[in-house]
């Protein structure tokens, strides 16, 4: 018996429902993943992708950095995040500033949010208190 | 004065911190894993290719076990969007699901334009403009939703991480 007064054989019984609901589960996310990764395959092969497409990568004729290009046109430099961020491979700790910006983004919605549901809640604390002393 | 007898008698009159239950606290820790790893994947300057590669694609399986762990909340709030439902409560959903979008293109995007992490394993897949383009767009947005999706669950998240914290700290204090 466990403390909930199941016998062995209704633990057994309840276990086996959780792993059938936990499976049935994963089985209907995946597929909402695959409904979605399909509509971005389907995005991708209608005119609305040029909406998103870097032009780097794929639509303009890309040259590797430092090529030399015609008379006049000088050499291709290195754009963010190729040359020497894409081909950093490790972690790059002069590059600090990155995480604390993205850090400085996630606060400032928190932050954000937090203050504006708080104000709304002591509006409605006090709306609630004026009508109870009326 | 009061002597040492005292003093436990008091102790042990405190209130003891509720118990947490292993799925809320499997839900705040997983959270929170989900957090940092996203933190740091979306600051690709400092992590390098290889590290934001191997992030993403373990936060790709927390993300599926976090969606599948809050399965039933999304059958019963999609359920009670169509009909009636508080503000709140709608705007959440509306985040959430505009958040699992712009997850799932963020991270197949990104599975498909690796450079490091599936060539290491033998994978090579064949990507044009639009995967990359697709995968910095969405991480833009995702960042935004991201923070908007804790922040709207701020209330759960301080009152689990004190349960949480504070029954450790009276478990390690005598």
């Amino acid at each position: 018996m466990d403390p909930l007064g199941r016998t062995a054989d209704l633990q057994a019984v309840s276990r086996g429902g959780h792993t059938v609901k936990f499976v049935r589960q994963t089985v209907a996310v995946v597929a909402v993943v695959a409904v979605i990764l399909a509509l971005g395959v389907v995005w991708g092969h209608s005119g609305a992708a040029a909406l998103v497409a870097d032009d780097r990568g794929g639509q303009l004729k890309r040259f590797p950095d430092g090529a030399r290009l015609p008379e006049g046109f000088g050499s291709v430099q290195p754009g963010r995040g190729d040359g020497q961020n894409k081909g950093n491979h490790s972690l790059s700790i002069s590059n600090v500033d990155d995480l604390v910006q993205t850090l400085f983004i996630e606060g400032a919605v928190l932050c954000g949010v937090v203050v504006i549901d708080r104000s709304l809640r002591q509006r409605r604390r006090r709306v609630v208190a004026a009508r109870v002393g009326a | 004065m009061t002597s040492s007898v005292d003093q436990d008698v008091r102790a042990d009159r405190r209130p003891t911190p509720r118990r947490v239950p292993a799925r809320t606290r499997l839900d705040f820790w997983l959270d929170l894993v989900l957090l940092i790893a996203f933190t740091l994947d979306y600051s690709f300057n400092f992590t390098g290719l290889s590290i934001h590669e191997w992030i993403g694609l373990g936060f790709g399986i927390a993300l599926l076990v976090h969606v599948v762990l809050h399965w039933d909340w999304v059958l019963r709030t999609t359920n009670r969007f169509l009909g009636t439902m508080a503000g709140r409560e709608r705007i959440r959903w509306v985040v959430d699901a505009v958040l699992l979008l712009a997850m799932t293109l963020c991270v197949g995007s990104g599975v498909l334009i690796s450079r490091s992490a599936l060539p290491a394993v033998g994978i090579h897949l064949r990507s044009n403009g639009f995967w990359t383009g697709l995968h910095s767009t969405t991480a833009d947005v995702t960042v935004a939703l991201v923070s908007l999706h804790v922040a709207l669950s701020w209330r759960w998240i301080l009152s689990v991480g004190r349960r949480i914290f504070r029954r450790s700290a009276a478990v390690v204090t005598p």
